[in-house]
Parts: C-alpha cells; sequence; structure tokens
C-alpha cells in the first residue's frame, strides 16, 4: 500500500456511488421551509390589502362575534403598571393556563396558546378563542381581537410586539369570522389602551418604541426578510407618535434595523446585504459546550460583536440523539439579555419538552432560567401543543 | 422569493456537482443514507440562499460549507456516531481486493475522528483546499486548521497503525 491519504480518500469516495438527486422535491422542501420561515419570521400573508375602514373599530372580550367599536386613541397619561425597577424586561412563558410575568404568576381562566411580551408585562390569548389579553403578572384584561392566533401555523406574524417598548400591532378585523383586516390596531401597553391605528393592511414587519414597520403588500413576491435580494420591497414607517407614515428603501429599512440593539445579524461574504433577523431565524445548534449558529453563516450583534454563547455545564440539547433539536430566540431581556428557547425539534410537529435559557452576550454565559418538564410551555417565539 | 430562472440553474448545478458534494458528505459521516440526507439538507439551503448568491462561482463553496457545519452538528446522531475503532477490517493480503479494503478501513478510521478534525482532514486531503480555504469554510483560524489536521492524522494514524503507518499518513501530513 504506497497510496496517500488524499489518494486513498479520492479512492474510497469514488467508489461510492452518487445518488441521484430529484431537484423537484428539494424545491418542495425549499419552500416549504421559506413558508415557514416567513411565518416565523412575522411576514405570513396573513392579510388582504384592503381599504381604509374610516374611524375606530374596537375589542370586547368574551364571544368570538363581531367587534364593537374601541375608544378613539386618546392622550391619556401612562398608568401605573409595573415595570421591573431594574429597566429589564420581564421574561414571560406560560405552562398550561399558569402564566409566568417575571417573578409573578396568573392563571388563565384557559390553557394559553399564545404568548408574547412587551416591556410591561404578556400579552397572550386563551384556547385560540380569538381574544386577546394584556397581563402584567397581577391582573389580566382584555385587549383585542386577533383571529390569526387561532390558526396554529400562522400565529405568528399577527401579533407582534417590540423587542422593547411598550407596543402591540396586530391586524384590525371586523369579525373573527372574517380574516380580512382593515389596517394594524396599536396597543400600549403602558397605557393600556388602542393608540393609534393605522389605515394600511399587510403584514408587520418590526415594532420597536414608537414605530412600526409593515408592508401593504399581502403579495408574496417580494418579501423583504428573507435570503433573497428584493429590490423593491414597498415598506412603510408609521410613526406613532406622529402618526406619519414614512415609504422607505431599503437602505433606509437596513440602517434603521441597524440602531436596534436587540437583534442579530447575518452576514456572508458572496451574499447581498446582511440579513437581520428578527428573533427566530437565528438558530443554534449545540456543539459540546458552546452554541453555535446553525446556519452557516457568522452571526453577529448590529454593533459587529461575533455572538459566542456557551452552555451550562452538563447541559445537553433536549431530544433523542439525531432529532434535531431547535434551540432559537424567544425574547431579550434588555440590550445583552437573550432567552433561548430550546426543545427537541419536533419535525412538522409543534415540539415539547425543552428548557429556556437565558443567556449574556457580553460573557457568552447562559444558564437554565426554565428547566423542562413533562408539561410543556408556550414563550414567545414558541407555539404551544 | 426564488424567481422562476433559478430553478433551472439550481438544476443545473445539482446535475453537475452533486456527485462530489455527495462523495465529500460520504466522507464526513461514512454512511451511505446519511450522506444522502445531508447533501439534500445542504442543498436545500443552498436553493434559499440561491437569489442572494451573487457570483454563482460562490455555490459550490457556499454548499460544502453547509455539509460540513451540518455534520458537525449532526454529530450526535447515533448512526455515525462513536464508530468503535475495534470493527476495521482485517489486515489485507496481496489480494485484489486489497484496495477496496484498504479504502473501507479508511472510512472506518475516519469515523473514529471527531467531526472538526474530520471535517479538517476530509477538506485538506480529499477536497485538496489549502489551510487558508479550509479555515474560511470552518469557519475558524489556519491555526485552528493545522491544530485539528494534526491532531486529526494523529488520531487516524492511531487506529490504521497496523495497517497503513507510514504509507497513508505519512506523505502529506507535513504539505500544505
Amino acid at each position: 500500500m504506497t497510496e496517500t491519504l488524499s489518494d486513498v480518500l479520492r479512492h474510497s469516495a469514488e467508489a461510492v456511488s452518487a445518488p441521484s438527486v430529484d431537484v423537484a422535491a428539494l424545491v418542495a422542501r425549499a419552500g416549504k421551509r421559506q413558508r415557514r420561515r416567513r411565518i416565523m419570521l412575522a411576514l405570513a400573508a396573513t392579510a388582504v390589502v384592503g381599504a381604509v375602514t374610516a374611524g375606530s373599530l374596537a375589542v370586547r372580550g368574551g364571544s368570538d362575534g363581531d367587534i364593537e367599536p374601541a375608544p378613539s386613541p386618546s392622550p391619556a397619561p401612562p398608568s401605573s403598571v409595573a415595570v421591573d425597577p431594574t429597566g429589564a424586561r420581564p421574561m414571560v412563558y406560560a405552562a398550561g393556563s399558569t402564566l409566568h410575568v417575571g417573578d409573578e404568576t396568573f392563571e388563565a381562566s384557559k390553557p394559553v396558546a399564545f404568548i408574547d411580551a412587551t416591556d410591561d408585562g404578556a400579552v397572550y390569548e386563551a384556547a385560540n378563542d380569538c381574544t386577546l389579553w394584556f397581563t402584567d403578572g397581577t391582573t389580566a384584561s382584555v385587549i383585542g381581537k386577533s383571529p390569526w392566533t387561532a390558526a396554529p401555523t400562522a400565529r405568528y406574524g399577527s401579533v407582534v410586539t417590540g423587542d422593547s417598548g411598550s407596543l402591540v400591532v396586530w391586524g384590525d378585523v371586523t369579525s373573527c369570522k372574517h380574516q380580512e383586516a382593515h389596517g394594524f390596531v396599536v396597543y400600549d401597553t403602558s397605557r393600556r389602551e388602542v393608540v393609534r391605528r393605522i389605515p394600511s393592511a399587510g403584514a408587520v414587519l418590526y415594532v420597536d418604541e414608537d414605530q412600526v414597520y409593515f408592508s401593504p403588500r399581502s403579495d408574496p413576491g417580494c418579501w423583504v426578510q428573507d435570503l433573497h435580494a428584493c429590490g423593491d420591497p414597498h415598506l412603510f414607517r408609521y410613526d406613532v407618535t406622529s402618526g406619519e407614515t414614512t415609504k422607505l428603501a431599503l437602505a433606509e429599512w437596513d440602517a434603521d434595523l441597524s440602531t436596534h440593539t436587540r437583534m442579530f445579524v447575518a452576514a456572508m461574504p458572496g451574499l447581498v446585504g446582511s440579513f437581520h433577523d428578527f428573533h427566530q431565524a437565528a438558530s443554534f445548534s449545540q456543539v459540546g459546550a458552546r452554541l453555535v449558529h446553525a446556519d452557516p453563516v457568522p452571526l453577529t450583534t448590529t454593533s459587529g460583536e461575533k455572538v459566542r454563547l456557551r452552555l451550562p455545564n452538563g447541559w445537553t440539547a433536549p431530544g433523542a440523539e439525531g432529532s434535531g433539536g431547535m434551540i432559537q430566540v424567544s425574547q431579550w431581556l434588555d440590550d445583552d439579555t437573550v432567552v433561548l428557547w430550546a426543545d427537541d425539534g419536533g419535525g412538522d410537529l409543534p415540539a415539547k419538552n425543552g428548557d429556556l435559557l437565558v443567556c449574556r452576550l457580553p460573557d457568552g454565559t447562559c444558564r437554565v432560567a426554565v428547566a423542562r418538564s413533562a408539561r410543556d410551555y408556550v414563550a414567545p417565539y414558541r407555539a404551544s401543543e | 422569493m426564488r424567481r422562476a430562472s433559478d430553478v433551472p440553474a439550481f438544476s443545473e448545478f445539482v446535475e453537475a456537482r452533486s456527485p462530489s458534494l455527495f462523495r465529500t458528505a460520504y466522507l464526513m459521516v461514512g454512511d451511505h443514507q446519511l450522506a444522502q440526507d445531508l447533501l439534500q439538507e445542504a442543498l436545500v439551503k443552498t436553493l434559499i440562499a440561491w437569489p442572494r448568491l451573487r457570483d454563482h462561482a460562490n455555490v459550490e463553496p457556499y454548499t460544502r460549507r453547509i455539509i460540513v457545519t451540518t455534520s458537525i452538528s449532526w454529530r450526535r446522531r447515533r448512526s455515525f456516531h462513536e464508530r468503535p475503532s475495534s470493527t476495521l477490517p482485517e489486515p489485507s493480503g496481496p489480494d485484489p481486493a486489497e484496495a477496496t479494503v484498504t479504502h473501507d478501513a479508511v472510512v472506518v478510521a475516519l469515523l473514529t475522528v471527531p467531526p472538526r478534525q474530520r471535517a479538517a482532514i476530509v477538506l485538506r486531503y480529499y477536497q485538496d483546499l489549502t489551510e487558508a480555504q479550509t479555515a474560511e469554510v470552518m469557519g475558524c483560524s489556519v491555526g485552528a486548521v493545522k491544530s485539528q489536521v494534526s491532531a486529526g492524522l494523529k488520531r487516524l494514524r492511531g487506529s490504521l497503525r497496523q495497517d497503513f503507518d507510514e504509507t497513508v499518513t505519512g506523505e502529506r501530513e507535513t504539505t500544505s
């Protein structure tokens, strides 16, 4: 035997017959994955570009029938909603009907199906009944209706909160049975009232402390956030304070996002532009005691620092060997602290039995905040069973 | 969203390059079925990224990179995890089948090498990438590539001592 290692590897590999690849199947898989990613990226095409509905529509709790007019936005001063004195956003999640909001717990009337966070508490839906609630962990009140939260696969993208601030935005509908949106409802959880209605329908892309970014198109031909270039994405920024809407160019959108700290950025030489991650697009894999970006693209903060995360000693990702568990961003607690959910992957079905990890970006340390148990949980950007 | 023209171009790429990419995947995981899964996963990710790949000359390196990183993240899959070196084929004699047995032994022995070291060896010795190119694919420094290759070869040599000492790993270890 006189071959070099290179020769042997080549001969070994070439001795294996390469299978034929079904391109149509790959195209179908890619399409399915892109659709799922769009939903998870809060870009689900749940709305129809609709006519402007003049006046205000309102919210009421209870039945899933038509919705009564709501009070018009008012300049009322902020109420005294409890906020973490450190300024950090409370971590929110639910197990069954029990909601956890920071150190507080609150019992909902039914099992929680959807939950998301603002600086003031949790927005949630119980039992997919189309009713949106807000709780600060001590009391709860109905804030609106959003029929799309009832659809398990379209849960995300229909109700959007900012990674910081108090705004919640959802599609404005006249009936839970008729899912055509006339615009967006903008609710402020610190004031506990609807503060604006945006007279344009489409998809909400991103929300921050006082602005709503949206695309009025339901046509999926030109998505803003995806692994593709979109020349004319029809982007708009709505200023909640002034009520003004501004059309944005793609570069302006990119520049705006770059000013936000609670966001990851993925970019790779050879790819066009950057990919700002609004939560779930950044998947992590466990490699020993480290968490690494699951895609072959470096992940950084918006300030350009490489994301390096270390797992707690002895921690292992949930799920059986080879099940392909998922670890993704759930929520940001402050500019340096992010909550990740980890579960067994679940394939195309909702996954179970995960942990909630809290990771500090400056030193990369992660700890288990909520340990996995037989009881499944619902967290921001993680569906219920 | 992909453009309609992307699919024919992607199809062309798959037809031309999938055999080579499959072989890389095979060396990374050592299992025919798993290599198929790995290739398909890499191609799906490539197709999703296709419209953003500015220069299509980057497509194959991109796909290869996905194969490497994905195979590392799949490391805990039972089918290629911790293959026992005791199952190495018996040493071959002057039999015509010697080459095949030898090649099989190398693949099996390769699976005893930790994934990142294995990736470094496959990229350096099968793909003939330079250390710098290997570092780029693996997302690490050139120094890390050197240490991964060195550690991997040491382990590989240990597994193959009886059959391949001096003949397989000896020649190129010091070249770069």
